[in-house]
């Protein structure tokens, strides 16, 4: 009983920390200006996020090794420095991103201005990645993270033409919108559903939790079950916008245009369950986003980490977070634009994708690493589609965003 | 080639395969940290072993500042005198002939 309670948490929480301000913010933006016209590039990202976390997850409970401990073996320490320093400054971005975020749904309730939270957003991942135990946080902001299901019900409580949203579905380009433009925010939305923190920290947590060769049932039950569910949650946000914020030519500017959907469904009650949601995911993202950033680094350097261990014990590791986190908060006081820094850091993950995903690819075809758990030849067959895909993506990415004015 | 007592040994050891860049763990199992450089003994700068030559042996394993020179080239700067230790200067773990507990890399 204890085990489908464990096995139950896990999906629950990998639905409810699916979504983060990345996906928040871009699938508004999208649903808003071209409909479900990209529905396509979320479900390929869904997917292709599957697949990797899925090897990812299994080198990390097979070897024990978390990802930049392997990236440095197999790159070496200079392609794996280079690696470092691309990834650690994008995953900084997205952290900025995601406290920016937590700072932006306090904006939504309270009204007084961002510029006021994010010491405060800052402050609290702080304090909470420094004193809570990894499973504590995780479960926390994942089941919280649930509220999201409110983007998911107000669907059906606009009773929206169906045929119509279903025509919709077919990919084209709308007149009014540049194709250049079309493309630099299906780079995004990939981007923004393929993450490379949520690989960091999906394999650094499950070396924190201790997982074995034996873990490995559970994990694919959280990637192939729980992934797609948070992916159908990052579907609705675009659904919800495409219902409303279409029709009216609402621009995406603020949560508040991101929330309207759900405000004119279901009144306070779904806002409030809507603002629960947004908070725990945003703030579980930036408590991850975090984690990542010390994940990096000390495991490239081969300092001790994790959240498992006592603060003193990892010390180097956390007084990266610390540090990357007073980082964070600077660039946000400059007065930034929260949601800007969003569209830019799914973008620039888009780009940063075959730096992480290249190498757990290769590890887990390594039979030094892996044993008998090697890679089989769907694993395989799907990881090397998806790498074409990635390659793609991350090579057209700056020349999409200097053409298309990063999407204006 | 086959005169080297690591070869007849039975084991192929890749020192930058499985040496270099590995975590290093204390007697107690606790990440160090990783392998950036190794000192070899008596190895002849800038030219090739005679075929007959023992193999060299790895005297240490390096770590800190060592590390720039892989990412970057060039060399540390040697110490004032002791110039036979050179490019190889660092902080660095001895293996396990000097020491009670091992030190363990993975």
């Amino acid at each position: 009983m204890s085990k489908l309670f464990a096995l139950a948490l896990g999906i629950l929480t990998a639905i409810g920390g699916f979504v983060d301000i990345g996906d928040l913010v871009t699938n508004a933006v999208v649903g808003s200006r071209f409909g479900l016209g990209l529905v396509w590039v979320t479900i390929l990202g869904v997917v292709g996020i599957c697949v990797y976390a899925n090897m990812a997850g299994r080198v990390a409970a097979v070897s024990g090794r978390a990802t930049f401990e392997i990236i440095r073996e197999r790159l070496g320490a200079r392609a794996g420095m280079a690696n470092l320093v691309a990834s650690f400054l994008i995953n900084l971005l997205t952290m900025c991103a995601e406290i920016g975020g937590v700072a932006l749904v306090f904006q939504l309730v309270t009204g007084i201005s961002p510029l006021l939270w994010i010491p405060l957003a800052g402050f609290g991942v702080w304090i909470v990645v420094w004193r809570a135990k990894f499973s504590a946080l995780e479960n926390a902001t994942g089941l919280l993270g649930l509220g999201l299901i409110a983007f998911s019900v107000a669907i059906f409580l606009l009773h929206p033409n169906w045929g119509q949203l279903g025509e919709q579905l077919i990919p084209r380009i709308p007149v009014t919108e540049d194709p250049s433009t079309y493309w630099y925010y299906a780079v995004g939305l990939f981007g923004a559903a393929m993450t490379p923190y949520e690989v960091f920290f999906f394999s650094s947590g499950g070396i924190e939790e201790k997982w074995t060769a034996k873990s490995i049932g559970t994990m694919r039950a959280n990637v192939f079950v729980g992934f797609p569910l948070g992916g159908i949650l990052s579907i609705s946000i675009a659904v919800c916008a495409t219902i409303v914020l279409l029709p009216q030519a609402i621009a995406v500017t603020s949560l508040s245009q991101v929330a309207l959907p759900v405000i004119q469904a279901g009144g306070t009650i779904a806002f409030a369950f809507l603002v629960v949601g947004m908070a725990a995911a945003v703030f579980g993202a930036a408590l991850e986003t975090t984690l990542s950033s010390g994940y990096t680094i000390a495991q490239y350097f081969g300092w001790s980490w994790g959240k498992f261990r006592r603060p003193a014990k990892a010390a180097r590791f956390h007084l990266v977070m610390l540090a990357g986190l007073i980082i964070a908060v600077i660039v946000l006081m400059t007065g930034v634009d929260p949601i800007a820094v969003t569209e830019f850091s799914v973008v620039f993950s888009a780009i940063a994708l075959p730096l992480t995903y290249i190498p757990i690819l290769i590890v887990s075809n390594d039979r030094g690493y892996m044993g008998r758990f090697v890679n089989g030849r769907v694993s395989n067959a799907l990881g090397i589609v998806f790498l074409v895909v990635i390659l793609v993506a991350s090579i057209a990415a700056i020349p999409l965003m200097i053409i298309s004015g990063a999407g204006q | 080639m086959s005169k080297s007592p690591s070869v007849r040994a039975g084991r192929v050891f890749d020192a930058r395969l499985q040496l270099l860049d590995r975590q290093v763990l204390d007697p107690d199992g606790m990440p160090v940290t990783a392998v950036a450089g190794l000192e070899l003994s008596d190895v002849p700068w800038g030219e090739d072993l005679p075929a007959d030559a023992e193999a060299p042996v790895v005297t240490a394993l390096l770590t800190g500042p060592v590390l720039g020179t892989r990412v970057f080239g060039g060399r540390l700067p040697r110490r004032d005198g002791s110039g036979s230790r050179g490019a190889t200067s660092g902080r660095s773990a001895r293996p396990s002939r000097s020491r009670d507990q091992p030190t363990r890399t993975r």
